[in-house]
């Protein structure tokens, strides 16, 4: 078969000029401006046959009443003691949202998963997503049946945490990695390998105690503030279902 | 009959890859990393289309994209590069036919979006004390998915080229 080259990739004459380009160009500006919303909401009702099964989301409620009874003796102690300092923002004021996750990235370059809850269930972007375990990610954006949540250990990640033993304050940026960096605010925050690292108990934009991971190695020489690696202690890789903490 | 050949050769493609990139079957990961899927039909496109058409697509495709996932890295930069490259490849260099030849260019094609992506994040977190030149969560996801995307190129993109090839003579 003999290759001509005066015929292009589409051999059928179109009728297009430049406004089809034109017409094209601006449809996917405002796929682009509405955050691939439409798209989003026709994948999640096309895979919605195949959404998890509810066995897994039964087990995370019955380990999160768990892990809500381990922390609290923790949570009364901190509300009492912050109770006496500051307006103390409660975690009664999050509702509970439970979400299935429909798309997953966990190891790429964009690291995100896809729930299958949106804006008609009351997520808004800057809700905290919580599996087994503690915090997984934020949401970033929301469709009226889909929300989008970038991952802790998401390359530009970027929250506010507090270490539980020694009362420090950091900030917790994802690398890209599994295990994201804890960077200090102190100069010698005097932590040590497996202290708890939460959300802040006198947060107001994350739900307050929401336990993340632990410090499995701290570099106290690090330039220009100390720096740690946190294990995360949910992991978004087999988790199904996920809770969604909207604020009411 | 037109409309709907453009929509089944021009239109569904790139839709399929990114319902594909959204689905992200994990038996199809090498090491947690998924094949990068716009590449496997934007270099056929661009082949039999040319440079211009080329960056037009992987403008579109980068545009979608950004659009379902999150926006940053950008995918434009990479993609827009590709299609242009692969364009001038189809137009002006040797006619692509070996599946071995696709397979080559969408492995460099995986590796150069990755190195694109990886300057994005450095540039943006840029700190002399801590980032080494190239860590290595970098570098393993520019291998396992270059790896795997070439590995899937010769099955899909010597199948949509053919495709558009056969149409172009029929």
């Amino acid at each position: 078969m003999r290759r001509d080259p005066k015929l292009g990739a589409l051999k059928y004459k179109l009728p297009i000029n430049i406004f089809f380009w034109l017409i094209i160009l601006s449809l996917l500006t405002l796929i682009r401006i509405f955050k691939g919303s439409l798209f989003l909401d026709i994948y999640s009702l096309l895979i919605r046959p195949i959404w998890p099964g509810t066995a897994q989301k039964e087990w995370i409620q019955k380990s999160f009443q768990l892990e809500q009874k381990a922390k609290l003796r923790l949570i009364e102690q901190d509300n009492q003691r912050l109770r006496e300092i500051l307006e103390i923002k409660e975690s009664s004021e999050f509702d509970f949202v439970s979400a299935p996750v429909i798309s997953r990235q966990t190891q790429d370059w964009w690291q995100q998963i896809n729930l299958g809850k949106g804006s008609r269930d009351g997520v808004i972007a800057g809700s905290a997503v919580s599996g087994p375990g503690g915090l997984l990610g934020i949401v970033v954006s929301a469709t009226p049946t889909t929300s989008k949540v970038k991952l802790l250990t998401a390359p530009g990640s970027q929250i506010g945490v507090w270490v539980t033993p020694s009362k420090k304050h950091g900030m917790l940026v994802g690398v890209g990695t599994r295990r994201p960096q804890l960077i200090f605010l102190d100069k010698n925050p005097s932590v040590s390998q497996g202290d708890l690292v939460s959300t802040s108990p006198a947060g107001t934009i994350l739900p307050p105690n929401l336990p993340i991971g632990v410090i499995q190695s701290f570099n106290k020489n690090s330039l220009p503030s100390p720096k740690a690696l946190v294990q995360l202690i949910a992991s978004p890789d087999a988790i199904d279902w996920v809770q969604v903490h909207s604020k009411k | 009959m037109i409309w709907r050949l453009f929509a089944s050769n021009y239109l569904m493609p790139p839709l399929l890859t990114t319902f594909l990139s959204l689905l992200n079957p994990s038996w199809l990961n090498l090491a947690g990393v998924g094949p990068y899927w716009p590449l496997l039909w934007l270099l056929p496109f661009s082949l039999e289309s040319g440079p211009l058409l080329g960056a037009f697509a992987g403008l579109s495709q980068g545009i979608l994209m950004d659009s379902i996932g999150l926006a940053y890295p950008s995918q434009i930069p990479a993609l827009v590069f590709l299609g242009f490259w692969w364009g001038r490849i189809g137009s002006k260099g040797p006619e692509i036919k070996h599946f071995f030849s696709i397979g080559l260019l969408v492995l460099t094609g995986t590796v150069i979006a990755g190195f694109s992506f990886w300057l994005q994040i450095y540039l943006s977190n840029f700190d002399f004390q801590s980032n080494s030149l190239f860590n290595a969560w970098s570098l393993k996801t520019i291998c396992a998915q270059s790896f795997i995307t070439s590995i899937l190129a010769p099955l899909v993109s010597s199948w949509l080229l053919q495709r558009y090839r056969l149409k172009k003579f029929s």
